[in-house]
């Protein structure tokens, strides 16, 4: 039952995110994070109890639903741009190089997050992975916070193995939320001058 | 009573109040600010730790930890001065508000930012800092951002970088607790090492994970920054010296003070060398900072006790420099946003006292002789010059070249402001409140470069606090 769980899990998260980072679309985008937190939540499922698992799914469906509530609010959400943009051909190319190299550096990188079980090590990796080259990639707020957020879920993962402590996981909630609300007000006054400027 | 816990709750009680009070009177809420974070310093200072507190004949029960979901939070005398001094940099920030008026939020996220600050002191395993830190710099954001400094592109390198750098310290961490504290195979601590590196890495904004510092410096309200380049690299070089004090192993191995000496020494020369060819008043801060920082990696690299002296020296007068900088560049700006060199040519004679405010903290956060910075530069060469060997001359070479480098570079700053200036009439332009902090930061800088020996003993002492970081 738990490798099943785990397998689930593993393909959601390998779906997740390398939809949410393909697509520009913020709709679907969002939608992708939820599927790549509930994709988390099942391969925890392998390793903790069912609350703590729940717990790291629901933090990411929060920040999505945060995330879309203020997308909706700016009228951002359902912008006029190609769900498959320009360039997807150049980010597919990487997100396969990404998935190989994952898989290639699997037996070395398991050692430095104290050897968890194989579905975990290659979650968090791949998680760890796609955030660091999302992060690269991006230069927008709220963009670089979902990033930032997907690398730290990959840690997470993999940290879940050697510490469960819920003051941690409740601390990592909070940094999660708190990047998410510094990340949209950066976006606002971003936004806000801008708009000031075309006034002007 | 709890301790631990009131000193945890009182800056998110007194951000609270600061906020809701600013609409009415922003000059009442920024004065509660600083009275919280003043007080805040006296009780650090003076609680009784382990002992009730005897109060007109009465005993009030003192307990210094309390427990959340599993984990102890313990107020100790080892966390004194970092606390003290928090919360006094704080007050000394936070009564500058008043002349240099921030937005609504300021206050109040500084505030929650020292509560956890105070909570990364507190928490055992003392690992989990790491975890306050991000916390911290994640809420960073909100006072790094305004619509007048719109560019977020400092707060977000910031942001990330110190939450990249966590995951590292944290499994250094639980890699430490397998191996029960002491690791006996090599690869393992080797293992540690390189993710211990990594971690501080990140959060001391050592090259190449510098930018947030330039970046800020540039883009963000002058003030803000100054908050941060004091309250966050202070808490995170206390994160620092705590490790060492508490992995006693660490210090041990000649690797580490090594790492710290090059790490210092790249930071002195980059920081040095950039400083020198910046065209704007706000990268070239970012630089000196960033050279700072190396001269007090540099101290601690002599693994002594007087070593430990002269980083706590260097911080503290630091916070000083930076404060008033933060002043007097954001009273420049509010008459021209821009700061470039050709912006502030002839600037001296709209606001004499702004742009000599703004050179002389400058010149003493590059440790000019004479001005306050100096006199942690001063102790850190000493310290790393005696005995002198052909092997010390690198990062003496490397403090003084970014001395110098510096210095030269606020001189030219200096010059283009006093270009076309003529005969300087000091016109009160700045309002009463800046001028009236701007002259007390100049006379506080020079005062304590003449006589540093009036506050110096005082910071020197509370390195005793972090326990024995000599080499064994």
């Amino acid at each position: 039952m738990e490798s099943v769980l785990g397998i689930a899990g593993l393909a959601l998260v390998l779906l997740g995110s390398v939809a949410v980072f393909l697509l520009r679309t913020w709709r679907w985008a969002l939608v992708a994070f939820a599927v790549q937190s509930l994709g988390i939540g099942l391969v925890a499922l392998t390793i903790v109890a069912l609350p703590i698992a729940l717990s790291e799914t629901l933090t990411g469906w929060l920040v999505s639903g945060i995330l879309a509530l203020t997308l909706r609010r700016e009228g951002m959400g359902s912008a006029e741009i190609s769900v498959i943009p320009p360039g997807w051909l150049f980010r597919a190319l990487l997100a396969l190089m990404i998935l190989v190299t994952a898989l290639a550096l699997l037996p070395d990188l398991g050692g430095a997050l104290n050897d968890p079980p194989g579905p975990v090590t290659l979650a968090a990796v791949v998680l760890m992975a796609f955030g660091v080259l999302g992060l690269g990639l991006n230069e927008q707020p709220l963009r670089v916070g979902v990033a930032l957020i997907t690398t730290l879920q990959g840690f997470e993962l993999a940290y879940l193995w050697s510490e469960r402590s819920l003051l941690v996981i409740a601390l990592l909630a909070a940094v999660h939320l708190t990047i998410v609300l510094s990340v949209i007000y950066m976006s606002a006054v971003t936004r806000q001058s801008l708009e000031e400027d075309v006034q002007a | 009573m709890n301790s631990a816990l009131l000193l945890m709750l009182v800056p998110l009680v007194g951000g609270l109040t600061a906020y809701v009070v600013w609409p009415r009177n922003p000059r009442l809420a920024t004065l509660s600010g600083a009275l919280t974070s003043g007080v805040l310093a006296l009780l650090a200072l003076w609680l009784p730790v382990g002992e009730p507190i005897r109060l007109l004949g009465f005993e009030i029960p003192v307990d210094q930890a309390f427990t959340i979901l599993g984990r102890e939070f313990i107020f100790e005398t080892s966390g004194r001065p970092a606390l003290v001094f928090l919360h006094l940099a704080g007050t000394f920030l936070f009564a500058g508000t008043l002349a240099v008026p921030m937005r609504r939020l300021f206050i109040p996220t500084s505030l929650s930012i020292l509560g956890a600050m105070a909570a990364a002191l507190f928490v055992r395993p003392f690992l989990y800092a790491a975890i306050f830190l991000a916390l911290s710099a994640a809420a960073f954001g909100g006072i790094l951002s305004d619509p007048r400094h719109s560019r977020s592109r400092g707060a977000l390198r910031l942001l990330v970088f110190v939450v990249l750098g966590m995951p590292f310290i944290l499994l250094a961490g639980s890699q430490l607790s397998l191996s029960g504290q002491i690791p006996s195979e090599l690869d393992q601590l080797n293992r540690i090492l390189v993710l211990l590196g990594i971690g501080f890495a990140f959060l001391m904004a050592l090259p190449p994970f510098h930018f947030w510092v330039v970046d800020i410096a540039d883009d963000s309200p002058p003030y803000a920054v100054a908050f941060v380049l004091t309250l966050f690299q202070g808490a995170s070089l206390f994160f620092l010296l705590r490790f060492l004090a508490e992995f006693a192993w660490l210090r041990t191995i000649p690797q580490v003070h090594q790492a710290f000496g090059v790490a210092g020494a790249a930071m002195c020369l980059m920081g040095g060398i950039l400083a020198l060819i910046q065209n704007r008043l706000g990268r070239l801060t970012g630089y000196a900072a960033m050279a700072n920082m190396g001269v007090i990696l540099l101290a601690l690299s002599s693994g002594t006790e007087a070593g430990t002296e002269a980083a706590l020296v260097m911080l503290a007068l630091r916070g000083l420099s930076l404060g008033v900088w933060g002043v007097a560049l954001t009273v420049l700006r509010q008459r021209h946003p821009q700061d470039a060199l050709t912006d502030l040519r002839g600037r001296a004679k709209e606001q004499p006292l702004a742009s000599m405010a703004v050179v002389i903290a400058g010149l003493s956060l590059a440790g000019l002789p004479g001005l306050a910075g100096f006199s942690g530069h001063w102790a850190t060469l000493q310290v790393l010059g005696a005995p002198a060997t052909p092997t010390n001359y690198a990062p003496l070479l490397a403090i003084a070249g970014s001395m110098i480098a510096c210095e030269l570079a606020y001189l030219r700053f200096a010059s283009a402001m006093l270009a076309g200036a003529g005969r300087l009439t000091f016109r009160r332009e700045e309002g009463r409140m800046p001028a009236l902090f701007l002259g007390a930061g100049m006379l506080m800088l020079i005062l304590l470069g003449l006589l540093p020996q009036l506050v110096l003993p005082f910071i020197a002492r509370s390195a005793i606090l972090f326990g024995n970081l000599s080499l064994p």
